[in-house]
């Protein structure tokens, strides 16, 4: 055993493998931070390479560039409104608050520190207790699905306070806009109002980024023309850009507000790993999912959606805990349960090893040399963000009436990008249009979102447990786990319920 | 402000990048050069990344460059169920510099059954890569264990057992249909979003058996973790050698699926026969073969326009008869 | 009729207009016939929760206005100046629609620029000449490093860079 570990850190300290994390750490934060473009697309493009390279450093590039990405992707999050990648759709809710209130820098350094220790949790969950966690994970068919994306609607319904209602239509809306394309079970276009560029459904990015993103900047553009209108009439003098009225030393995150983002970092932590565990869930539906609970959990849930740190640390942490427990099904059966899973698949594959069980029997030294890796990049991630956050939360501050064209400029090309398509343009501007409608009737965007992402995996799981029942709806509580999870569903509800009442 | 940082940065990036796709261009020239000229080559794939016809693309991508004279990229268009890759490659100018790879779920059935732009025969497959084996497969402690099992359960119970695969109508489908029509089985088929979803479900025993390609199963059969029971095709699978083809076990059924390189039929003959000959001259080097082996790719007996030509003609008529068949239900 | 109450009414009828159009599209359309559960299950499920809760939200407002009679002011949100936003929808969205055209025809570079110069001109306060015509030198420039450079994104051939 220790022979083992010697030999895998000599692999995985190697000054190149260093190196090579290192670029990909930077790679990684800069492509995630350009709204659209995440570490998925660089890992692609990277994969022939993968070939060509000492397999410790080929690891040690592409768990920097993901790491990297997962916590780049709330850079532009929190800066701009703009989530840089899906997962970091959670995290600007409150991020992009919290930087219109002055704090960039203590949100983006919440956004770093909780991301790593979200990471870190679940990169030991992997080394540690994969194996049973998988066995978990295998037991999740159809019927447990559909329970736990119930559970995660009822879960978002009491997450829209005051506005219940209008939460549950959105998140109707967004289960609709998940709807078109390609009814999963007969294989028909439907809801594509004969359009056939939308027979494969709306993309996940163009969606979140019109909604969340496009939406916010042409409210802003709007406030912007407004102020140069009343300058033009009035010739006022100039007004003093943001930048110049921002001091970066009373913009510092205390040890104080860190320790108490601490709980909101640990919910997120153990949901994401759960999360992430599971095949197919995703990055953001942990991330959300850790929001929501961390709320119910806090002691100023009142603050949340107002720039409260402690909703950045649980959505940062929730999101970058998928991280290290998306492997736990590719190695343990060889099943890639995320995009990037199934790119590190391709990789390993490239290098001659099979993802499955024989992985680690086969290539014990080079897998405990990727365990090193993946510890090892979270701190560069920590070192890296360190250094450049400075300026990273400076140009959060530059005059927005430059930023905003650029922001926008790049939220279209950087879709545009993700998959080459222009469909998806097209898309990013209707959720523009809409997100821009919904702002205005006051209706809350995220349980939208949250509906658009789960409302297709919700729909096929139900369909297919139906398929599997024969047709029959008791089927759907025909598990102890879904069982579990309707119970949790109704207790969290009625907490809330009650949780609200004590307090008026 | 942001710009001159991010340029900084990015224009490092892009250096380490660019000279490492260098090393891997400049050398040899040959005859595709003069016709293809010298702006890259994408390869359009209408699935997503990190799949086999993923895996395959960039073997292509990192060998063939050399012989085809310029750099090849690989593009992934997933959008629209494959739709819009597909209309990408046919809205391009028909230069050769963006061709298409794909089986025939995307060519053939797609564009049968939905209402496309392009006929099947405006597809013009210039390569022929490998045939896919279809394989049908189940957790190993399931009471099926072979063909026979199989056939004998579905017979005794009709509808009970849970057949797990990708698309309807897929190159995963199609085959289970067949059989169907043949032997008078009826399964119930569950639809999934993939090979990776349907191993998840047999391996978590909510379905009773799935059908996949060998590749994607091997190291679980090795692991005696599932058995895959039957092949859909007219010879064993190489990497899969001890399991039965269906024909071999009385019922005439096979259904191997081709993957193929295309070009749309407006692109000129000369440039197609100088794509087809640098890509094969790529796939023929050791490193290729090399990266074949490990990705289980079965790029060992590459075929030219001739045999690309034959076997999408075949496969064409095939799907029609199947698709008839159905609709006759 | 204050401001809140007009908006909360257009809520209630977009909701219940949606539900209704969608149900009736089930009704009407043409739809698959899909194994054991019908395909329209899951929309079906989106149109009644919109209508519940336009319901919801109708019964919640009419007793907001039976308890306070006497109504308070209008709530000033960020969003309440329809003309801003209405000019910012149009140039930024309508605009998008004309840059993206123009990236397909006439090329990423030289439409990133002059789409860039626009915003500017029209959205930044106090925005002079100079800065109008050099910041989106630097935006294409990062546009160009990035996706024609690093990315080596997919675009048709166009006329122009």
């Amino acid at each position: 055993m220790l022979d083992l570990v010697i030999e895998a850190s000599a692999l995985a300290f190697h000054p190149y493998v260093l190196m090579y994390v290192m670029l990909g750490v930077l790679l990684g934060i800069t492509l995630g931070a350009i709204p659209g473009l995440s570490g998925d697309m660089a890992i692609a493009l990277l994969l022939p390479f993968v070939f060509f390279l000492e397999p410790a450093m080929a690891m040690g590039l592409l768990v920097g560039i993901y790491k990297g990405g997962l916590f780049g992707g709330s850079i532009a999050a929190i800066s701009f409104g703009v989530p840089g990648t899906p997962g970091a759709a959670a995290t600007s809710i409150d991020g992009y608050q919290a930087k219109l209130k002055g704090k960039p820098s203590k949100a983006l350094h919440t956004a770093l520190y909780s991301s790593v220790i979200g990471d870190t949790t679940s990169d030991l969950v992997l080394i540690f207790i994969a194996v049973p966690l998988a066995a978990v994970a295998l037991s999740f068919g159809p019927i447990e699905f559909f329970a736990l994306y119930a559970f995660s609607l009822m879960l978002i319904a009491a997450l829209s306070q005051g506005m219940v209602a209008k939460g549950l239509a959105v998140a109707a809306i967004g289960i609709l806009l998940a709807m078109i394309g390609r009814d999963p079970i007969t294989g028909s276009a439907r809801l594509t109002f004969g359009m056939p560029g939308l027979s494969g459904g709306l993309s996940l990015i163009p969606v979140l980024i019109g909604i969340f993103a496009i939406s916010e900047v042409v409210v802003q553009g709007a406030k912007l023309w407004r102020r140069k209108v009343d300058k033009l009439m009035d010739d006022v003098a100039e007004q003093a850009s943001l930048l110049q009225g921002y001091d970066i030393r009373k913009d510092q995150l205390s040890w104080v507000e860190f320790k108490s983002t601490l709980k909101a970092t640990y919910i997120g932590a153990a949901v994401g790993t759960f999360i992430g565990a599971l095949p197919g869930a995703g990055q953001s539906l942990a991330a959300f999912m850790s929001y929501g609970l961390a709320q119910r959990f806090s002691r100023k849930p009142e603050e949340f959606g107002k720039g409260s740190l402690e909703g950045i640390a649980s959505a940062e942490s929730g999101n970058s805990a998928t991280a290290g427990s998306t492997f736990i099904p590719l190695f343990a059966f060889g099943i890639p349960g995320s995009a990037t899973a199934a790119l590190f698949g391709a990789a390993f594959i490239l290098m001659g090893m099979t993802p499955g069980p024989s992985l680690l029997n086969d290539n014990t030294e080079i897998i405990y040399a990727l365990f090193f890796t993946l510890i090892f990049a979270n701190l560069v991630n920590l070192v890296l963000g360190k250094v450049l956050l400075p300026y990273y939360s400076r140009i959060a501050m530059i005059q927005p009436g430059y930023l905003i064209p650029a922001v926008f400029i790049l939220a279209i090309v950087g879709t545009y990008a993700a998959n080459n398509s222009v469909v998806d343009v097209w898309v990013l501007l209707f959720a523009g249009v809409l997100g821009v409608t919904l702002r205005l009737l006051k209706f809350p965007l995220a349980p939208l979102v949250l509906g658009f992402i789960i409302g297709p995996g919700a729909e096929r799981a139900l369909r297919q447990s139906m398929i599997m029942g024969g047709g029959d709806w008791w089927v759907l509580v025909s598990s102890p786990i879904a069982i579990g999870f309707y119970v949790a569903a109704v207790v969290l509800i009625l907490l809330f319920t009650f949780a609200l009442r004590a307090k008026k | 402000m942001m710009t001159p940082k991010m340029s900084k940065i990015s224009v490092a990036i892009s250096a380490a990048m660019i000279s490492t796709a260098m090393l891997s261009t400049s050398a040899a020239a040959s005859d595709a050069e003069s016709l293809l000229g010298s702006d890259p080559i994408r390869i359009v794939m209408p699935y997503g990344a990190g799949g086999s016809t993923d895996i395959t693309a960039r073997i292509i991508a990192a060998n063939a460059a050399e012989y085809c004279g310029t750099r090849i990229d690989v593009v992934s268009m997933p959008g629209a169920g494959g739709m819009e890759g597909l209309q990408f490659v046919a809205d391009a100018e028909p230069n050769g510099h963006t061709i298409l790879m794909a089986d025939y779920s995307a060519t053939i059935t797609q564009t049968l059954t939905e209402d496309t732009d392009w006929e099947v025969e405006d597809w013009a497959p210039i390569v022929h890569l490998t045939d896919w084996k279809p394989t049908v497969y189940v957790k190993a402690d399931h009471p099926i264990q072979s063909i026979e099992d199989w056939i004998e359960l579905a017979e005794a119970e009709p509808n009970t057992l849970i057949f797990g695969h990708a698309d309807p109508l897929s190159l995963v489908h199609l085959p289970l249909v067949l059989l169907e029509m043949e032997t008078g089985i009826q399964n119930v088929h569950l639809p999934t979003t993939g090979g990776g979803e349907t191993r998840t479900m047999i391996l978590g025993g909510h379905a009773h058996l799935g059908m996949t390609l060998p590749p994607s199963i091997v190291s679980n059969v090795e692991e005696g973790e599932v058995t895959a029971i039957g092949v859909f095709a007219d010879e064993r699978s190489d990497v899969l050698p001890d399991v039965p083809t269906f024909q071999e076990a009385g019922y005439d059924v096979s259904f191997e699926a081709p993957l193929l390189v295309y070009t749309f039929s407006s692109v000129s003959d000369e440039i197609q026969q100088a794509l087809a000959d640098c890509i094969m001259q790529g796939l023929e080097t050791e490193t290729a073969q090399t990266m074949s082996n490990q990705a289980s790719a079965g790029l060992n007996n590459v075929q030219g326009r001739e045999s690309a030509q034959q076997i999408y003609r075949e496969t064409t008529e095939r799907v029609q008869e199947v698709l008839a068949a159905i609709e006759q239900d | 009729m204050n401001r809140t109450m007009v908006r909360e009414l257009l809520s209630v009828a977009l909701m219940l207009s949606l539900g209704v159009a969608g149900l009736l599209h089930i009704q009407y359309g043409n739809w698959r016939v899909a194994p054991l559960v019908p395909s329209y299950i899951m929309p079906q499920t989106a149109y009644y929760f919109l209508i519940a809760s336009g319901v919801w939200v109708l019964a919640m407002l009419g007793l907001e206005a039976r308890r306070r009679r006497q109504g308070q002011g209008a709530d000033e949100g960020p969003a309440q100046d329809l003309l801003a936003i209405g000019l910012a929808s149009g140039l930024m969205l309508g605009g998008a629609v004309v840059y993206f055209w123009m990236v397909l025809n006439l090329g990423l570079i030289v439409s990133t620029y002059l789409y860039n110069a626009v915003l500017i001109a029209v959205l930044a306060p106090g925005a002079r000449l100079k800065s109008i015509l050099l910041v989106p030198v630097l935006v294409a420039a990062a546009v160009w490093v990035l996706f024609i450079q690093m990315i080596g994104i997919t675009l048709p051939p166009s006329l122009l860079f």
